[in-house]
C-alpha cells in the first residue's frame, strides 16, 4: 500500500480509469505536454496519446462545450479547469447544457463527464486563484458536487465520479495537494457519491466539514478534547450535493449541537442548507443553535489577508465552545 | 359573538377533574374536534376536543386546577372577529420589549407568556415527554431560559444536579387535604425540628389512591386466607402453548388463567361477586362478571376492568388484557376501562415476594393477591418431587363471608389452577 499525496492519488485514479475504459479521455489547458498546472495529469499523454489527453486552447467555454458534445456522443470526458475562479467563462455550458441534457431530452441523452477544478485558499495565490464557490454548483439541479478531503478519498471519489453517468463537479483543495501523504490501496477503489463519512466519533458536538476544512475540524476536535474534555464528532461530507442529510441528522440527533465549517462565504453557502436540514430532521434534539464558521461576506481579500479569512482551528474551537456552553 | 365551553360530564358519577395540560393559547384559531385540554379524572387522562371552530378568546383554567363539571374552561369568539392576539399569517404585532432586568432575574415569577417560552428544542421535547407546561416553569438559564433541570424539577423528577436549597420544586399541582373517613387524625408533629424537610403535593392519582385505600381499610373488616396452588401442569401448558399463542398474536400469561379460574369460582360462590349495602341491610349480588386487574404504572396503581370474563374464551381474555394494560400504562385508558369491576386480582409475581396481603378494592367484597410461583420440594405419594407452587392470598370482607366461606372459595380457585383442563371445560 503506497503512501501518496493528493496529486499522485488523483493521477493514479486517472491512470486507472483511462486504462479501464477506452472512452475516458482528459482535456484542458496544459494537461498534456505540461502534465497540468498542478501535475495531476502528469505522464497521461505519454501513456495514452494526444487523442485521449488533449491540450485545449485557453478557452474554458470551449473545453466544456466540446466535452458536452463528446459526452452526448458517448465518450466520458474528464475536463480540467485550471482554477475554479476561471470557471465562469464556462458556467453557461455547465448550467445550461451539461446539467440539463438528461431532463431536456427526457432521459434520451445524458452527459457522463467530470469537471475537475482546484479551489480554495491556503497557497497564497492571486485573485481568481483562491475562491471556494461550491455553492454555485451545489445549487444546480442535475449536477453532483464532490469535494474530497485527502489522497485516499480523492482517488476513490474521482473513480466513482468518472463512472457516474451524470455530470460531476469535482473540487480539489489546493491546500491539500501536497499537504499530507496517505496510504492508498493497491487495488482501485471507489466511494459512493452522496454519502458522508464519520471522520471521528463523538457524543457532545458535531463538526461538519469537507475538503480542506476537514483538517481544520479535526484539529479543533483535538483541542476541544484535550482542553475542554469535549467529545466531538467530525462529519466529512465528501459530496455537497446531493447532501447526505441522513448522516447529518443521525449525528446531530445524537449530539444535539452542530457547527458547520466551510471556506465559502457565509450567506447562502452550504452551511445554510446544512443548518436547514438539521432543523428539518433533528429539531427536537437541538440543545443550541447551529453555528457556522466560514469565510466572510467580502468579495476578495488578496493573499496578505488570506489567513484572516479562511477558517482556522481557533475560530472553530471558539464557535464550538459557544455552542457547548449555550 | 362569544361562546363559553364548560367541563362536560365525562362519565358515570364524575363530578370534577384536574387540568393536566392546556393545548391551545389565547388567540389560537382552532378547528372543531381539535385537542383543547387534557384533564385527569378519577383514574384516566382524557383529551377534551374543541366543541366548535373559532378563536380562543379566554382560557379560564390552568394546569393543576381542579374544576367541577359545568365550570367554564374556554371562551371562544368567531374566527373572523378582530383580535389583539396574533393570527396565523399576520406579521407579529409590535410588542414592548420586556425590561432587561426582569428577564435576567431568575427569581422573578414567570410572566404570563405573551410568546413562546425561551427554551431549546431539546428542552421542549423533554417537557412534552414529562407532560410539563413550559409556561408554568420558572426559567433559571441565561435570559430566563427554561433548562432541562427546571423541567425535571417541575415534573417532580430528580434534577440531574442536586438543587442548592430544599425548597419545594415548582409543581402545577395544588396541595389539598385528603377527604377523611371516621375520626380526624391527630395533627402531625413539626418534623422541621429534627431536620430539613420538603413538602411535595400529591398528584391527582396519588390522592385518589390514598383516599380509596383509607376508605376501604377503615370501613371493611379485612380477613385473609392463605393458600398455595400446584401450577406445575398449568405452567407446562403455558410454556407448551407460547409458540402457538404467538402465532395468533397473543402472549399467554398466568394472569389470564387466573382471571378464568376466578370467574368460574365466583360463579360457584356468588357472595364474593357482590357489594354490601349497609344502609339497606342487603347484599347486592352481581349477575355479571367484570374483573379488575391491578396494573402498576409510573403514575401509580390503576385497576382496569375486563368485562364478562366468564363468557369469554381464554385467548380473548388474554388479548383484551394485553391491550388494556398497554392503554393504562400509556395513560390512554378511558373511564369505561376503569369502572364496574366485581372482584380484583393483583399479581405481583413479576416482582417476586412470597406473598402479599392486598386491601380490598372498595366496594368489592374480595381481592386475590398472587406472588411468584417457585419450584419447591413437595411430598407426593411418599416421595419428594420438585413442584411449581403459586402462593395465593384471598382477602375478603368479613361482614359478607366467614373464614370457612373464604377457604372454600380459595379452594375453588386452586382446584382449577391445579387441573387446567377444567378451565377448558368451564367447570
Amino acid at each position: 500500500m503506497p503512501k501518496l499525496n493528493m496529486v499522485k492519488a488523483l493521477n493514479l485514479a486517472l491512470f486507472e480509469e483511462m486504462a479501464r475504459d477506452p472512452d475516458v479521455l482528459v482535456l484542458g489547458e496544459d494537461v498534456g505536454v505540461d502534465g497540468g498546472v498542478f501535475r495531476v495529469t502528469d505522464d497521461l499523454q505519454r501513456k495514452f496519446g494526444s487523442q485521449r489527453v488533449i491540450d485545449s486552447p485557453l478557452a474554458e467555454a470551449g473545453i466544456i462545450g466540446t466535452a458536452v458534445g463528446m459526452a452526448l456522443y458517448g465518450l466520458k470526458p474528464v475536463c480540467e479547469i485550471q482554477f475554479s475562479g476561471f470557471a465562469f467563462q464556462c458556467f453557461h455550458q455547465i448550467e445550461n447544457h451539461a446539467a440539463r441534457y438528461r431532463a431536456r431530452s427526457r432521459g434520451r441523452f445524458h452527459c457522463q463527464m467530470v469537471i475537475r477544478m482546484p479551489y480554495g485558499g491556503g497557497v497564497r495565490a492571486l485573485e481568481h486563484h483562491t475562491e471556494s464557490e461550491e455553492q454555485f454548483y451545489a445549487h444546480i439541479p442535475g449536477l453532483t458536487m464532490v469535494v474530497p478531503s485527502g489522497p485516499r478519498t480523492a482517488r476513490a471519489l474521482l473513480a466513482a465520479a468518472i463512472r457516474d453517468p451524470d455530470p460531476v463537479i469535482f473540487f480539489e483543495a489546493k491546500a491539500l495537494y501536497h499537504a499530507a501523504k496517505e496510504d492508498v490501496p493497491d487495488e482501485s477503489e471507489t466511494l459512493p457519491l452522496g454519502r458522508a463519512r464519520v471522520a471521528r466519533e463523538g457524543t457532545d458536538l458535531t463538526l461538519i466539514a469537507y475538503g480542506a476544512m476537514l483538517r481544520v475540524a479535526l484539529e479543533a476536535a483535538d483541542t476541544l478534547q484535550s482542553e475542554d474534555g469535549a467529545s466531538v464528532e467530525v462529519l466529512d461530507l465528501l459530496t455537497i450535493s446531493p447532501l447526505d442529510r441522513e448522516a447529518i441528522v443521525a449525528s446531530v440527533g445524537k449530539t444535539g449541537r452542530a457547527v458547520v465549517v466551510h471556506e465559502a462565504p457565509r450567506s447562502f453557502g452550504p452551511g445554510a442548507e446544512i443548518a436547514a436540514s438539521i432543523m428539518d430532521g433533528a429539531f427536537l434534539s437541538l440543545e443550541a443553535p447551529v453555528r457556522r464558521v466560514t469565510a466572510y461576506d467580502v468579495s476578495f481579500v488578496g493573499f496578505a489577508r488570506e489567513k484572516a479569512t479562511v477558517p482556522d482551528a481557533p475560530r472553530v474551537v471558539a464557535a464550538a465552545r459557544e455552542t457547548l456552553a449555550f | 359573538m362569544t361562546r363559553t365551553f364548560a367541563l362536560p360530564d365525562l362519565g358515570e358519577g364524575l363530578t370534577e377533574a384536574e387540568i393536566v395540560r392546556v393545548l391551545v393559547a389565547e388567540g389560537d384559531v382552532v378547528a372543531e374536534d381539535a385537542p383543547l385540554l387534557e384533564v385527569e379524572t378519577d383514574k384516566a387522562t382524557v383529551e377534551i376536543p374543541s366543541p366548535m371552530s373559532g378563536r380562543v378568546a379566554t382560557i379560564h383554567v390552568h394546569p393543576g386546577d381542579t374544576v367541577r363539571v359545568g365550570a367554564a374552561l374556554v371562551t371562544f369568539e368567531d374566527a373572523g372577529a378582530p383580535s389583539t392576539a396574533p393570527r396565523a399569517g399576520d406579521a407579529p404585532p409590535p410588542r414592548p420589549a420586556p425590561p432587561p432586568a426582569a428577564v435576567r432575574s431568575a427569581a422573578a415569577p414567570a410572566p404570563p407568556a405573551a410568546g413562546p417560552v425561551p427554551a431549546t428544542p431539546a428542552t421542549r421535547r423533554l417537557a412534552r415527554e414529562l407532560g410539563v407546561d413550559l409556561r408554568a416553569v420558572r426559567g433559571s438559564g441565561p435570559g430566563g431560559r427554561v433548562t432541562d433541570d427546571d423541567v425535571r424539577a417541575s415534573a417532580g423528577a430528580p434534577a440531574a444536579a442536586p438543587p442548592r436549597t430544599l425548597a419545594a420544586p415548582e409543581h402545577p399541582a395544588v396541595a389539598r387535604p385528603l377527604a377523611t373517613v371516621g375520626a380526624a387524625p391527630a395533627p402531625l408533629p413539626r418534623f422541621e425540628q429534627w431536620g430539613p424537610v420538603e413538602r411535595q403535593p400529591l398528584s391527582h392519582l396519588r390522592r385518589t389512591i390514598a383516599e380509596r385505600m383509607t376508605l376501604a381499610a377503615t370501613l371493611i373488616p379485612h380477613v385473609t386466607h392463605l393458600d398455595r396452588a400446584d401450577v406445575t401442569d398449568l405452567d407446562a401448558l403455558i410454556q407448551r402453548s407460547l409458540e402457538a399463542g404467538r402465532a395468533r398474536g397473543v402472549t399467554l400469561t398466568l394472569t389470564s388463567f387466573l382471571l378464568k379460574a376466578a370467574a368460574l369460582a365466583l360463579g360457584e360462590h356468588p357472595r364474593f361477586n357482590a357489594s354490601l349495602d349497609p344502609a339497606a341491610g342487603e347484599l347486592i349480588v352481581k349477575r355479571y362478571c367484570h374483573l379488575g386487574v391491578a396494573v402498576a404504572t409510573e403514575r401509580g396503581l390503576i385497576v382496569p376492568v375486563l368485562r364478562d370474563v366468564d363468557r369469554k374464551p381464554l385467548l380473548e381474555v388474554q388479548r383484551e388484557l394485553t391491550a388494556l394494560a398497554a392503554r393504562v400504562r400509556e395513560g390512554k385508558a378511558t373511564l369505561e376501562d376503569l369502572h364496574g369491576g366485581c372482584f380484583t386480582i393483583t399479581n405481583l409475581g413479576a416482582l417476586g415476594g412470597t406473598g402479599a396481603i392486598p386491601i380490598i378494592n372498595y366496594p368489592e367484597v374480595a381481592i386475590l393477591g398472587v406472588a411468584r410461583a417457585r419450584l419447591e420440594p413437595v411430598v407426593r405419594d411418599g416421595r419428594i418431587e420438585p413442584r411449581m407452587l403459586l402462593p395465593l392470598t384471598l382477602t375478603f370482607d368479613h361482614r359478607v363471608a366467614d373464614g370457612a366461606d373464604g377457604a372454600r372459595f380459595a379452594a375453588a380457585i386452586v382446584r382449577r389452577l391445579e387441573a387446567p383442563e377444567q378451565l377448558l371445560l368451564g367447570w
